[in-house]
């Protein structure tokens, strides 16, 4: 474990050193918080509530849905992944004695922690400077859920972005497939609204889909806006694809690099 | 026992072609055509411990492919591959602990932190003990006086540092076996120089084997007592260095430069390869160089001379015509 420590430190290290690059982070998680709040008041002029939530609780929703899609870097993975292989790269990773899902999965985890930082500040800041009434949940019951959801997810997504980065062993080129999929995820994930506000049988069938479970399930879970019950039921939901995931990406990898020529690279 | 062991081993890859233009590329959507090349083909190859042996070979004869297949990147096709008593594509990490590679076009250096950091990252991916890493860190830095440079950014390096911290990070586990591509391509005499001497050093104290590829003829003279010859996906020549160099190598590569236009005129038994008013090309028979690099300082005082040893493909196709000659 300790070698996947030194990765997270290393990813760490490697977002503090551009001191440009940390000034227009902090920036970029400030004006995402003040385009949320913005937007939101336009959409809310003139009424009480939107698909059931007021104007604090919608704004609630959008921050943590936000920062939780801030510091999923997965989709770093595959399109790292896939160039790395493309470039005769990946090389390095199968020559060290280390799981290349592990050090991918850990270098988005420093990622992340990087993002998570500035993020929160960004958020609380802004929350405080707006007069936002954040609606949080103090029930333990949501919370706990909400709290093993968040790193589960990140696992679930890592996993399987790797799987699709692994796909170049096979396609060469999976660069269309993978905005395809990213642009449905995002969607699917409620990142981009509340899933809430779609119909219902699109609900029900989300529920069983595990990006579902990634942003959008916690964040109404801290908001209060979704039951323990339906916490409880996104986890298991999650933790059964993230069981089946990690096997399945790590079979996948093992099977087409054993493909895999290399020729000319 | 060998540590390395092939026996037949071959290569095949399917390569995608198509004709040239629009059409092609259209017709290449419905119809795909492939080929196959023979990278290597039924090579077999052992190395003992402690033995430091140069592949070489002309580009595209199969070094690479040879060194990924060794080192379990690819699988082969074909054949029996045993290194360190293990069948390296299963890429167990108790084998991978047991062997490094550096490909000098390839950087194991993450360019924007430190030497030092990449370094702390090694140690843990190897699960290296405390009092290893730190001996070893003490010893690679003394050796290639790279002190200076082990907190700056990997990025901000010369090529000849650049180089220098991946040997450095490369051997901080102790391998057993070190693959060596082309460590030397790019690199000024100096930088070769002190390279080379810290290769000896490793191969010498450390009894570190190592398998160099390079096309740098000196890098093989000076350090691999025994050579590799590979051309076609096949072994060619596999024996002492010396010995083939002595064989097979009838010629030295000569370029004389003049800082002003001159009629250079050429000596006598050398064919020209390239020349124009400031440059000219020429080989000359091994026996005959002393005689004619003395002859043209005598005549052409102001003349800048280079010499080199002969392109690895002309001593290929050499061995091979000595072969057809007396097969």
């Amino acid at each position: 474990m300790k070698k996947y420590a030194e990765v997270f430190r290393v990813s760490f290290k490697m977002q503090i050193v551009w001191r440009f690059d940390v000034v227009m982070t902090m920036a970029a998680a400030a004006a995402r918080a003040i385009a949320g709040w913005i937007v939101w008041r336009v959409i809310f002029l003139g009424k009480e509530s939107v698909g059931g939530f007021t104007q604090d609780a919608m704004l609630t929703y959008y921050l943590i849905s936000s920062i939780l899609r801030s510091i999923d870097f997965s989709h770093h993975i595959s399109g790292e992944v896939s160039y790395l292989i493309r470039s005769g790269r990946f090389s390095g990773h199968m020559v060290t004695p280390v799981n290349p899902l592990g050090f991918f999965s850990f270098m988005s985890a420093g990622m992340s922690a990087f993002h998570l930082l500035f993020s929160v500040t960004a958020a609380a800041l802004c929350a405080f400077a707006m007069g936002i009434n954040l609606s949080f949940t103090r029930d333990i019951a949501r919370i706990l859920p909400a709290a093993v959801m968040i790193p589960l997810g990140l696992t679930f997504t890592a996993s399987f972005q790797y799987l699709i980065g692994v796909a170049t062993f096979k396609f060469l080129e999976i660069g269309f497939f993978m905005y395809v999929q990213w642009s449905i995820i995002a969607f699917v994930t409620g990142s981009m609204v509340p899933l809430s506000l779609l119909p219902s049988a699109v609900l029900a069938v989300l529920r069983f889909i595990p990006f579902t479970h990634v942003i959008y399930t916690p964040a109404m879970l801290l908001t209060g806006q979704a039951s323990a019950r339906e916490g409880l039921f996104g986890l298991a939901v999650l933790a059964a694809w993230t069981l089946m995931m990690m096997p399945a990406a790590h079979y996948t990898y093992n099977r087409l690099r054993k493909k895999y020529d290399g020729v000319g690279i | 026992m060998s540590l390395i062991k092939t026996r037949n081993l071959t290569k095949t890859f399917r390569r995608f072609e198509k004709a040239p233009g629009l059409a092609g590329s259209v017709k290449s959507l419905f119809k795909r055509v492939y080929t196959e090349k023979t990278a290597v083909d039924g090579f077999d190859l052992t190395a003992e411990e402690g033995e430091f042996i140069g592949l070489i070979g002309p580009n595209g004869a199969g070094k690479t492919t040879l060194i990924k297949m060794l080192t379990g990147i690819i699988a082969p096709t074909s054949g029996e591959v045993n290194v360190l008593g293990y069948y390296p594509n299963k890429l167990e990490n108790a084998f991978k602990k047991q062997y490094a590679v550096v490909m000098g076009q390839k950087s194991q250096l993450i360019f924007d932190l430190t030497c030092a950091d990449t370094f702390l990252l090694y140690k843990e991916m190897y699960e290296i003990p405390n009092d290893v890493y730190k001996r070893n860190l003490e010893l690679f830095v003394d050796l290639f006086d790279a002190r200076g440079y082990l907190n700056t950014q990997a990025r901000t390096l010369s090529l000849g540092e650049r180089m220098k911290m991946e040997l450095v990070t490369a051997l901080l586990h102790n391998p057993r076996v070190l693959f060596l591509d082309e460590p030397t391509i790019g690199l000024d005499a100096p930088a070769q120089r002190h390279i080379r001497a810290f290769l000896k050093e490793m191969n010498l104290r450390h009894g570190t084997t190592i398998l160099l590829t390079s096309h740098n003829m000196e890098d093989v003279r000076s350090l691999c007592p025994r050579s590799v010859l590979v051309g076609s996906g096949k072994k060619v020549y596999d024996g002492p260095t010396d010995k083939l160099f002595d064989a097979y190598q009838t010629s030295k590569k000569v370029t004389a430069q003049f800082e002003d236009a001159t009629d250079f005129r050429l000596p006598e038994n050398c064919p020209v390869l390239e020349q124009n008013a400031h440059k000219t090309v020429f080989t000359v028979p091994k026996a005959l160089c002393g005689a004619v690099l003395h002859q043209i300082m005598r005549d052409y005082p102001q003349c800048d001379l280079f010499v080199e040893e002969e392109d690895i493909g002309v001593i290929v196709e050499r061995i091979y015509a000595g072969r057809e000659a007396n097969p």
